[in-house]
């Protein structure tokens, strides 16, 4: 089975300039595996403080963007893990998710974490198939 | 499609000794499953007593021996999941991580956990292609 990496515009580009060692987005035959990010504005092209909902949004926007970049989509996401500072945000983080799988939504462990180095709150990370 | 187990030097010993219910590494078709490996001190077969950094190389350099123990290397990780006591080591983490993936490295995400039971720092966790 070959390994490919991907490099995803606006995402990879904030990796480099960290610098993280990792790839945004990973494939091994059908198998893609997206790494845990934060929320990069795409304006700013850096990490912003905004709320909770905007946070998830934009994770969930970089995920979709690594997934079309490694030649799937949200829509074969098969398991999903959500990082939060905060677990009183499940709500307002969970309402957001709905909104990016609508049906059939994978399977997805949503856990508590200490802290990032960086002032955010949320990270998603996923398999899919393609 | 079978599980295949394999016995991985020093990390299976230590499992042992711990008499923890866990196979430090599994494969199933293409597709490899490292679970998290923490810091094991080849000279004890036991938890390592050493710096982050140090307990950075022998967590993968565990890694790698399961990896190959299973017929996959270090060049075939799609995944990996790094886990901190304490998020202020990413930097120093990074350092030594980057020398092990210096090429393509693989997704990741790097997130903070509350404690083990046993004194240490770090546990990673890979997905690798065969």
């Amino acid at each position: 089975m070959e390994k490919h990496v991907f490099r995803v515009p606006l995402i990879s580009d904030f990796v480099e300039r960290v610098p993280a060692p990792l790839s945004a987005v990973t494939r091994a035959g059908d198998f893609v595996f997206v790494s845990g990010l934060p929320p990069i504005d795409p304006q700013t092209r850096d990490i912003e403080i905004v709320d909770v909902r905007r946070q998830t949004a934009l994770v969930l926007d970089h995920v979709k963007a690594s997934l079309e970049v490694a030649g799937t989509s949200l829509d074969k996401v098969v398991k999903c893990t959500i990082w939060i500072t905060n677990a009183g945000y499940f709500n307002a983080v969970t309402e957001v998710y709905a909104g990016y799988f609508p049906k059939d939504p994978p399977a997805m462990t949503f856990v508590v974490l200490n802290s990032w180095i960086q002032e955010f709150d949320v990270e998603v990370e996923c398999i899919a198939i393609a | 499609m079978d599980r295949q187990v394999f016995h991985v030097p020093h990390l299976s010993e230590a499992l042992k000794k711990q008499g923890v219910p866990l196979l430090p590494v599994i494969r199933a078709g293409d597709l490899v499953f490292v679970g998290g490996i923490p810091p094991i001190d080849p000279a004890t077969d036991w938890i390592a007593k050493a710096d982050v950094s140090c307990q950075t190389e022998f967590v993968l350099d565990g890694i790698r021996a399961a990896l190959e123990a299973a017929g996959s290397s270090m060049e075939k990780v799609l995944k990996c999941t790094v886990w901190i006591t304490n998020v202020a080591y990413f930097d120093t983490v990074n350092q030594v991580y980057a020398r092990y993936f210096p090429n393509d490295p693989p997704a990741r995400t790097f997130v903070t956990v509350c404690s083990w039971p046993v004194p240490f720092e770090i546990e990673i966790e890979a997905i690798a292609c065969v």
